[in-house]
């Protein structure tokens, strides 16, 4: 609502209305930091050596050694490819999981026009990527040792599909770098790929407007 | 008067306390430590200007020493309640009896904010839907919204 707030409309004042009136009725909701470990599927590194070489991911040289309990990173990933119907933008949700901790989340307007679904769900992996590596830089630096690679859950399948592809064919630049950035991390092991249905995706609470009984199930497991 | 406090608070952490501070957020101090089975694992004292969170097995002995250099008022140095803003308490899963997380809300600031809007609803008469179940009407495009323009 805040990017209408330069010249607001009637409508969009009773929409903030709105959102208080769900606010006063959900005001006890909490974050739990559950240091419980996830359920993740382990699955096996792709041999992408022919595409990437032996690409591995940097561990900073300066960093401290790691001490203390490990954890594992689960990343949520979802678009809503032209979810605003003036200038067709998509919209980008990542939510990130140290164990079962929600840790770090974006819900975002894109900042181009994409014209494929695929092309919004990749810009949404390529912003998630930049997240978990900053993530994942900074808790090294604090110390905490990493397990394994990051769970990246997304919807669309085409995005996972074509992970067992490194060659297929794109023809848009952008989308081929982002394409490239991406799947170079999973070769390095920084990520690992997986779909989630949109049932029980969590970012899609980021990306669309859902139901009650929808939104208390997905809420209902980061909100307590 | 800020960047002094800074150096000065960087200052008793590095020197008096050997803390190092992190490099990927200056907020962030931690220096190795044994747990008391033996186990190695860092400390951690998070600090926000005035807000410090100690993160140890034993904290009270880090903000003993803190002490000593700062006026900590009494009641803040025990198990933190609020920090930044946001509650601070504990939550038991129904499946998990016995073993506690830690858990983070704003329940006060959301009270506060929903009476600030119910008084001003209510200057106009007015008072807020009930039965709500999602923070924007399903099928509401704000972008599309051609209703009149804020007076």
């Amino acid at each position: 609502m805040a990017a209408f707030a330069a010249s607001p409309r009637k409508g969009h004042l009773e929409a903030v209305y709105h959102i208080f009136a769900y606010l006063k009725r959900h005001d006890r909701s909490r974050l739990v930091f559950d240091a419980s470990r996830p359920n993740n599927v382990e699955q096996s590194l792709p041999d992408w050596t022919d595409f990437y070489k032996d690409v591995k991911e940097q561990i900073p040289k300066d960093s401290p050694e790691p001490l203390g309990k490990s954890v594992e990173m689960t990343a949520y990933i979802d678009s809503n490819h032209a979810g605003d119907k003036v200038t067709w933008r998509s919209h980008t949700g990542v939510l990130i999981f140290l164990n079962r901790s929600p840790i770090l989340w974006q819900s975002k307007k894109q900042s181009s026009i994409k014209t494929s679904s695929f092309g919004s769900e990749f810009s949404v992996m390529k912003t998630g990527m930049e997240l978990i590596e900053g993530l994942r830089y900074k808790l090294r630096m604090m110390g905490v040792p990493i397990d394994g690679p990051c769970h990246v859950k997304a919807y669309d399948l085409s995005v996972v599909r074509n992970s067992s592809q490194p060659q297929s064919t794109l023809k848009k630049k952008s989308n081929l770098i982002a394409f490239h950035y991406v799947w170079e991390r999973a070769a390095a092991w920084i990520i690992s790929v997986q779909c989630e249905p949109t049932d029980t995706n969590l970012a899609d609470m980021l990306t669309n407007i859902q139901l009650g009984c929808k939104r208390l199930q997905l809420a209902g497991r980061i909100l307590f | 008067m800020a960047s002094s406090w800074r150096s000065f608070l960087a200052q008793v952490l590095a020197e008096d306390l050997n803390f190092t501070m992190c490099r990927a957020d200056n907020d962030i101090w931690f220096k190795p430590a044994k747990k008391a089975n033996g186990t190695s694992y860092y400390i951690y004292v998070l600090v926000c200007t005035d807000d410090i969170l100690c993160v140890a097995e034993n904290p009270k002995a880090i903000l003993d020493k803190l002490d000593q250099h700062f006026l900590l008022k009494p009641e803040s140095r025990g198990k933190p309640k609020v920090y930044l803003g946001a509650e601070i308490g504990t939550y038991v899963f129904e499946k998990q009896p016995g073993k506690s997380y830690w858990c983070m809300g704003s329940q006060a600031y959301i009270k506060e904010s929903v009476k600030n809007d119910e008084t001003h609803l209510q200057k106009q008469h007015r008072e807020l839907k009930s039965k709500v179940s999602s923070p924007l009407p399903i099928n509401y495009s704000p972008e599309l919204d051609a209703t009149p323009l804020c007076d």
